[in-house]
Order: structure tokens, then sequence, then C-alpha cells
């Protein structure tokens, strides 16, 4: 049963098809909050919060604008980062060395086409350089907009916009217009 | 739109996709992106990235208490689109506060609608009283009335057609029973002319006479006691008679 049809059964109430769509995505949706965050417990309550979302607001789902992923991750990122401004928690950036462990956990290219273009995009954030991958994990990761990031960091806001403007160009022309040359 | 502009706006829009423009540069490329279908495909394409990075990330695994707790959360909201309603003291008391203001708008109402009706009626009295002010002054025929305790006037204006009892320390009918006024014709017929009761804690009390006919029809006023309703003839003797 694909991804909307699940949504579908969560509007009507089906407890079943809601699980089926938490088992699908608890770790991906986990992963994302848990990144802006840096703990785990607190990561969790988002998690359940997110999910609680989906259940009563499966409704105002509409296709035409993203799959089921997408509108949760963005579910959840909206839900954290109001987390984040109520409580002012601001976590420790991460510096890109995460563990072996869990890069080991980004699936091989072979894995599926959709997992495979998250791990090269993945690669291409960690290949950006250190100045601009921080501005932009500053921004969207943590909701800082660019004044907000230019005070943080103690820098010039023209500088904080080149950085950002820079780093996604990157982005775009090493991910993006390599699988769509 | 000059190109530089244009420039400026397409420059933009990496920030506005990762949510790091301010609200006023934010506003304004979204204007400029109604109309702007370059900036659109411009657009489409950083949100990829900006979506990507929601989920290029290394994967982390959620503990199993998670999904316990969001059971036990579904079992206490059962359907998604009606959640169970929980009163806490928030909207217990909102809710007091809503009864309270219901009643008392109630009251307020109730209050408006009797002064309401007590103004009708003292609109009623005054413009009967200016009637008969008017009556007095028009040396309208005035007949002499009187009983056991009380007196008054029946004033008659016969080109009019108006007629009103006046009465002084008229007692009040027996409870349930009212006052009702006959006319008489010349035949010693009596013809229903309305009902009355003196007006409380006032020694004066006015009465019209209430016909479609024309008074001259008739020789004279008599009132007895009749039930609350009236009566179609009268049952009781008259307290007062007069003959014009």
């Amino acid at each position: 049963m694909d991804d909307t049809e699940l949504i579908s059964k969560v509007v009507n109430g089906d407890q079943r098809a809601f699980l089926a769509l938490y088992d699908r995505y608890s770790s991906r949706v986990y992963t994302l909050i848990f990144h802006m965050l840096n703990d785990e417990m607190l990561a969790e309550e988002i998690l359940q919060e997110t999910f609680l979302r989906l259940w009563s607001r499966a409704g105002q789902y509409i296709p035409e604008r993203g799959s089921p992923l997408t509108w949760l991750l963005a579910i959840a990122r909206r839900t954290t980062l109001e987390r984040l401004r109520f409580e002012s928690h601001r976590p420790v950036l991460s510096d890109g060395n995460e563990p072996s462990t869990l890069l080991e956990s980004i699936p091989e290219p072979e894995s599926t086409s959709e997992e495979a273009r998250w791990r090269s995009l993945y690669l291409a954030v960690q290949s950006l350089p250190e100045e601009q991958r921080k501005v932009i994990e500053l921004a969207y990761y943590q909701g800082l907009s660019q004044s907000e990031i230019a005070e943080m960091l103690n820098l010039p806001l023209g500088t904080v916009k080149t950085r950002l403007r820079a780093g996604m160009m990157r982005l775009r022309h090493q991910w993006l217009e390599n699988e769509n040359p | 739109m000059t190109q530089g502009s244009h420039d400026s706006f397409t420059e933009n829009i990496p920030a506005y996709v990762l949510g790091a423009l301010g609200w006023a540069e934010a506003t304004a490329l979204r204007a400029h992106l109604e109309t702007c279908q370059v900036c659109q495909a411009e657009l489409a394409r950083y949100q990829q990235i900006s979506n990507g990075l929601a989920t290029a990330l290394p994967l982390r695994i959620p503990s199993r208490s998670v999904r316990t707790k969001l059971l036990t959360s579904l079992e206490e909201t059962k359907t998604p689109a009606h959640p169970k309603t929980r009163w806490g003291f928030g909207q217990f008391a909102a809710g007091a506060l809503a009864l309270v203001l219901i009643g008392t708008n109630l009251i307020a109402f109730l209050q408006i609608r009797d002064l309401r009706q007590q103004h009708m009626q003292l609109a009623d009295q005054i413009e009967k009283h200016h009637t008969i002010l008017g009556m007095l002054a028009a040396n309208t025929e005035m007949h002499p009335v009187s009983g056991d305790d009380f007196s008054g006037n029946l004033l008659l204006d016969r080109e009019k057609n108006l007629a009103y009892l006046l009465t002084w320390n008229l007692p009040p009918p027996p409870q349930d029973q009212v006052y009702q006024i006959w006319l008489i014709d010349p035949n010693g017929e009596e013809t229903a002319a309305g009902l009355f009761r003196p007006e409380v804690d006032r020694p004066f009390t006015s009465a019209a006479l209430d016909t479609s006919r024309a008074f001259v029809e008739f020789v004279g006023i008599k009132v007895t006691i009749e039930p609350s309703s009236g009566s179609d003839k009268p049952t009781g003797e008259p307290i007062l008679r007069v003959d014009y």
C-alpha cells in the first residue's frame, strides 16, 4: 500500500495505517529531529508530537505539494524549530565528524535510487567548505535568519549572505546538476 | 522591473528556501515569484536541495518506547478527525464565564423587556391623558358619576366620537374580576365598551370607551363587575350608571 493510501486511511482513523507510516518513516523523521537538537530524549518527544500531529491533521495533507515523507519532515522541522525557539535551546553545531557507525547506516547507491540520492546529497554537504556548510546548517537545521547567523558568528551580514549563496550553488552543481546534466 | 532588481531576487532564493530571509525580503520575493517564471524555476531547483537536507542525514533509530507511547496516545484519542475533548481548568473557567455572561445577558434582556413594556404602558397613559386634557379644553360634554365611595365624570365628544370615564377612589374589583363598561341604546340594549381595573396606588382612573359604533346611537353607560375576560352581557348589578 502506498503512502497516499495510508494517509487516506489515517484520515478515517485507521490505527494500523498510522502505525505502518510510523514504521516506514519514524527513523527518517527522528534523524532530522535529533540532528537539529542533538538530544535523544527531546528528539523522541518531538518525534511523538510530530506523529500525533500527523494523526490529527492527516486530512490537511495535499498530495500535489509533495510526498507524505516531505510533509512529515516539514511538520517535524517546524515542530522542532518551535521547541527551539520556545526553550531557546540551541544545540551544539554538528562538526561534520559523525561516528563511523552512523555513516555506515547511509544506504549504498545501489539500495534504492531515492536513498542513493540522499547519500549523494549528504556527501555533497560534507564536502562543502566548512564556512559554507556551517551557515547552511544554522539556517536550515536551527531556523536562524542570515542576520542572526551574522550576529552569532560575529561576521558581517554580507559575508553570511555570500557564504550561504555560494554553498547552495555548490550543492546545486554537485548534486542536482550531476543528476540532471 | 530592472535586470538588477531581478538579479537581487534570484540571489535571495537560496536563503529563502532555507527559511533564512528576513520577513521583508521574504515578502518581497514571494510577490516577485508570482510573476517571474525564471525565478519560479530557480525556486523549484533549490527547493529540492532544502527538502533533501531534511533527508540526507545518517539514519538514527528511535527507541521502541516512542511507538508504545504513541499507541497509548492513539487509544486515548480514538479518531483523528474528532479527538476526544479534555476539559482542563482553563476550559472549565471559560465555560463558567460563558454561562455567567449568558445569564447576565438573559437578565438584562428580561429587564429591558420589562422596561419596554412599562415604557409602552406609560406612553399609552400619557397619550390617554393628553386626549382627556384635550377633551376638557374643547368644551367636551361632562357627565358626573358617583357611587358609594367614589366619584367621577364621563367625558363625551360626540363630534369626534370619543368618550372617557374618569373616576376617583374607585375601589379595585375582587381578584380575577374587572370592571366592564356597557353602552345603553334607546331600547335598553347593552353593548360591551371595554374592560378596566383601577390604576394601582393612584386615586385617579381613566378608561376609554371602546366601540365601533357612534356614541350618538346610545343614551347612557353603566359599569358592572365581570370575570377578568369580560362578558357578553352584564351579569352583575351596575356600580354606576350615567345617562347622556
